[in-house]
């Protein structure tokens, strides 16, 4: 027996996550882009003439969204250009797939791509610095690597704006890991539509109220080309935990997820809690609200070889750094070593 | 191997921890891992009890004081901490009358009958054993009528508990409209939320009926980090302040004091050993259900999983939340929810996440014609009025014929004076004429006021002013 859809009656063949409505495959897409289109024209997110670079990793939500940023561009005249921008983090066996799907996007969507790496941009490659520091805070680098890599690559194609494939799912974890750590800063910003205090350009976000499920459910029916990014440096536990609560949520009450989006929105501080004040790096200008931004920061510590491991040990260090570059098939003992380094450097990262 | 929070046995004393206060041997760690002798820990426990009373004032001299008790562990402590605070003296600045209430919910459990006596024997022990002038009342007569007064039974005045106690007397009309309403409820945790309210607005109305002017509730740190969570994820977000701190003033009569919150759950499960309290086990509705089965139930899992493994989790979050604040006290009194008293928070803004949400709900609503969706906001738009089996809102197929006798109500009309959880609870619950008479009689007043309005509209010359002083 077959369901017919919510919308126009004709035989359905997929039940919305978001509304739990059964839909055609037709109608499914025109709701869920029409949808985007309401974020974009209601939060203003675009103005005619703008450049925007569109963060392209090759994964599910920047595939989509390049795809959609596209037809709807085309579909609305919003009248912006639109270009693909990557970042190679240099992470064997994790870019260099992901890299080939950005590259075949490019063709495909007609939309000129620039790959930026962090060895251009930093000297050091993620699986470098996987060696040097271990897995432990290997999220944290290359969270802070990204965010500026990503805007010095758009700054050097001349773009004025950045669109990101943040989703409703990230954004509702966000908002919980924010809480669990104590980051009120943070809080106050991550449900912004658009930020312009992160970076030196303004980022937006037109997958804000998208349901992660709902991006995959349009892929698979769009048989759009995306590669699963699941980084091979596994996250922090933390964050972990916060995204299974999020989907044991989202199992109980489907609507969770914009839920904790619409707290997030309604969230007011108290105006005597002290906010950092947001400054300029002085070494990169990039915007900081400490003298030395956080990438500088980090950069120094790998480019002074392991500084936690503190002075008279250099030698230990560079050791393990020399070891590290070598390193064919010994990736173990590698591991290892790092582990131990990375406990020791913990005490030292209060200092940051 | 982790102390926080551990009694220490034997062999722990036997090596050699002694207190920090003193150097008697310890029995006792503490949440930051120090170790205490069993009267250096009564003294802290006093000490910081005392301490959250003195730093916000909230408490005048000689205010009548209404302690809630539910027998659980820290309603168990709380009553202890306050008793012995008067004995010994210990509030020597502070004198307030107190006096201790409680609300058998009994109703919402399927219990044996046997069980449900035993458990209100032993909160009788523990009401007579207080000293206080004691009442007991029960959650069905939340569902009375807003202006007729809540039965209310004094444990203080012998006969007529002798006669009466165990049947508490409920009329029985109440009883089944409660349970109407429960049947109504489809979810755990609308149940849950809905529970929680009807507590609170009860509570409240027995304080002013006694003369009451505040109410000691008595959650732990451990409970209202769980809260801070519940309330993002049920869309409470603007909610959370007044939910965790120790004033909620939401009520300009009766305001809610949260002494408990500085103390962690193992701290009072300490405190109550050392004393030798003994709790009174009384089920809640998710007790047997499971962890996937509702929010809260969830959340608590998940809070007291992370407080295991990272144990700065429970005070972080409160840390966090200690940060927030509403905007009550800015707001026009018109604009509060009428169910949980909390500020409207329905986004009037184009991009939120309440817009995005009507949008996608008239996306699906306008089967008729939707290639023809513009993104004009029609004014009969709203969370309600989504089309889910579940919910009451006129959609014709039969399920929602109890609402037909009466076409005044339907939960659209409900909805536009509730906040964003309260809504989402209120979709969970089929049947809107069930809700308690206090929201249906104050949402028929405001929706004659509206009428009234809109009839005498073209004379009014100050558009702000709503002639509502209420
Ligand atoms: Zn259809
Ligand atoms: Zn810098
Ligand atoms: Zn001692
Ligand atoms: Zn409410």
């Amino acid at each position: 027996m077959p369901v017919s859809c919510r919308m126009c009656g004709k035989s359905a063949i997929l039940k919305r996550p978001k509304t739990g409505d059964a839909l055609c495959k037709e109608c499914f897409f025109f709701a869920f882009e029409s949808e985007i289109n309401y974020t974009i024209t209601s939060g203003k997110l675009f103005n005619r003439g703008d450049r925007v670079a569109v963060g392209a990793s090759g994964g599910k939500d920047s595939t989509v969204l390049a795809y959609i940023l596209k037809l709807l561009n085309e579909r609305h005249d919003y009248g912006i250009e639109l270009i693909l921008l990557s970042v190679d983090e240099g992470i064997t066996g994790y870019r260099d797939d992901s890299l080939e799907t950005v590259k075949r996007n490019q063709y495909q969507y007609d939309l000129p791509l620039t790959i930026v790496s962090y060895e251009e941009l930093y000297g050091w490659t993620m699986d470098a610095i996987v060696k040097q520091i271990g897995l432990k805070n290997n999220c944290t680098f290359c969270g802070v690597f990204r965010r500026q890599a990503l805007d010095r690559g758009a700054l050097l194609v001349k773009a004025n704006k950045i669109a990101t494939g943040h989703n409703a799912d990230d954004i509702a974890e966000t908002v919980l890991m924010n809480v669990l750590r104590g980051d009120i800063a943070r809080l106050r910003r991550c449900t912004a539509i658009t930020t312009g205090a992160d970076g030196a350009l303004p980022r937006c976000k037109p997958f804000k109220y998208t349901y992660e499920k709902e991006i995959v459910m349009y892929a698979y029916f769009k048989k759009l080309d995306y590669f699963s990014t699941e980084c091979i440096y596994s996250p922090n536990a933390y964050r972990g935990h916060a995204r299974s609560y999020l989907k044991d949520l989202e199992r109980i009450r489907p609507s969770a997820i914009i839920d904790i989006i619409h707290s997030g929105e309604s969230l007011s501080i108290k105006k005597d809690v002290k906010m950092p004040t947001q400054g300029v790096c002085s070494r990169c200008n990039y915007i900081s609200s400490h003298s030395v931004c956080k990438a500088c920061t980090l950069l120094e510590g790998l480019n002074k070889g392991l500084p936690k491991l503190g002075i008279g040990k250099t030698h230990k260090s560079r050791r393990l750094l020399d070891a590290a570059e070598k390193a064919g098939d010994s990736v173990k003992t590698e591991t290892e070593n790092s582990s131990t380094s990375s406990s020791t450097m913990k005490k030292e990262d209060l200092t940051f | 191997m982790k102390l926080t929070g551990i009694v220490l046995d034997a062999s722990h004393t036997k090596m050699g921890k002694s207190c920090v206060k003193c150097s008697e041997a310890a029995t006792v760690v503490a949440r930051l891992g120090d170790p205490f002798c069993r009267a250096c820990f009564l003294e802290y426990f006093t000490h910081k009890f005392r301490a959250t009373f003195g730093k916000s004032k909230a408490v005048r001299n000689g205010e009548k004081v209404l302690i809630a008790f539910s027998g659980g562990q820290s309603s168990c402590a709380m009553l202890h901490l306050v008793k012995e605070g008067l004995q010994n003296g210990v509030h020597k600045k502070l004198r307030y009358i107190p006096g201790v209430v409680f609300i058998d919910e009994s109703i919402c459990m399927e219990q044996p009958q046997n069980d449900k006596n035993a458990q209100l024997e032993s909160i009788r022990g523990w009401l007579e054993d207080s000293s206080f002038p004691a009442y007991i009342s029960s959650l069905e007569e939340a569902m009375k009528a807003s202006d007729s007064e809540v039965r209310i039974l004094s444990v203080s005045s012998p006969e007529e508990v002798e006669v009466d106690f165990k049947n508490l007397k409920i009329d029985p009309s109440l009883n089944e409209k409660f349970i109407k309403l429960w049947h109504s409820t489809s979810t755990l945790t609308a149940k849950e939320d809905l529970l929680h309210i009807l507590r609170v607005q009860l509570l409240k109305r027995i304080s002013k009926q006694l003369g009451y002017t505040k109410i000691m509730s008595g959650e732990s740190g451990t409970r209202l980090a769980t809260r801070i969570l519940t309330d993002l994820s049920k869309g409470r977000g603007s909610s959370v302040s007044q939910d965790m701190s120790f004033v909620d003033g939401r009520d300009k009569d009766v305001s809610i004091l949260r002494p408990m919150r500085e103390f962690n759950s193992k701290e009072i499960a300490m405190y109550n050993h050392q004393c030798g309290l003994q709790h009174v086990f009384v089920p809640n509705i998710s007790t047997k259900a499971g962890q996937f089965t509702s929010i809260n139930a969830l959340t608590e899992e998940f809070v007291n999983g992370l407080q295991t493994n990272f144990p700065s989790t429970v005070s972080t979050i409160l840390k966090t939340g200690e940060k927030l604040t509403s905007q009550q006290d800015a707001a026009n009194t018109s604009s509060v929810c009428l169910i949980c008293q909390s500020l409207l928070d329905m986004s009037e803004l184009p991009c939120s996440a309440s817009s995005a949400t009507r949008y996608s709900q008239k996306l699906q609503k306008d089967d008729t014609n939707s290639m023809h969706m513009a993104c004009n906001e029609a004014k009969d738009t709203c969370v309600a009025s989504k089309p889910e089996t579940s919910s009451c809102c006129g959609q014709g197929d039969g399920s929602c014929q109890s609402l037909k006798k009466n076409p005044e109500l339907v939960s659209d009309d409900v909805s536009v004076y509730l906040c964003y959880g309260c809504r989402l609870m209120i979709k969970d619950v089929t049947d809107c004429s069930t809700l308690p008479p206090s929201v249906i009689d104050e949402v028929q007043r405001q929706k004659r006021r509206e009428g009234m309005r809109e009839e005498i509209q073209d004379f009014l010359l100050n558009d702000d002013d709503d002639g509502d002083d209420r």
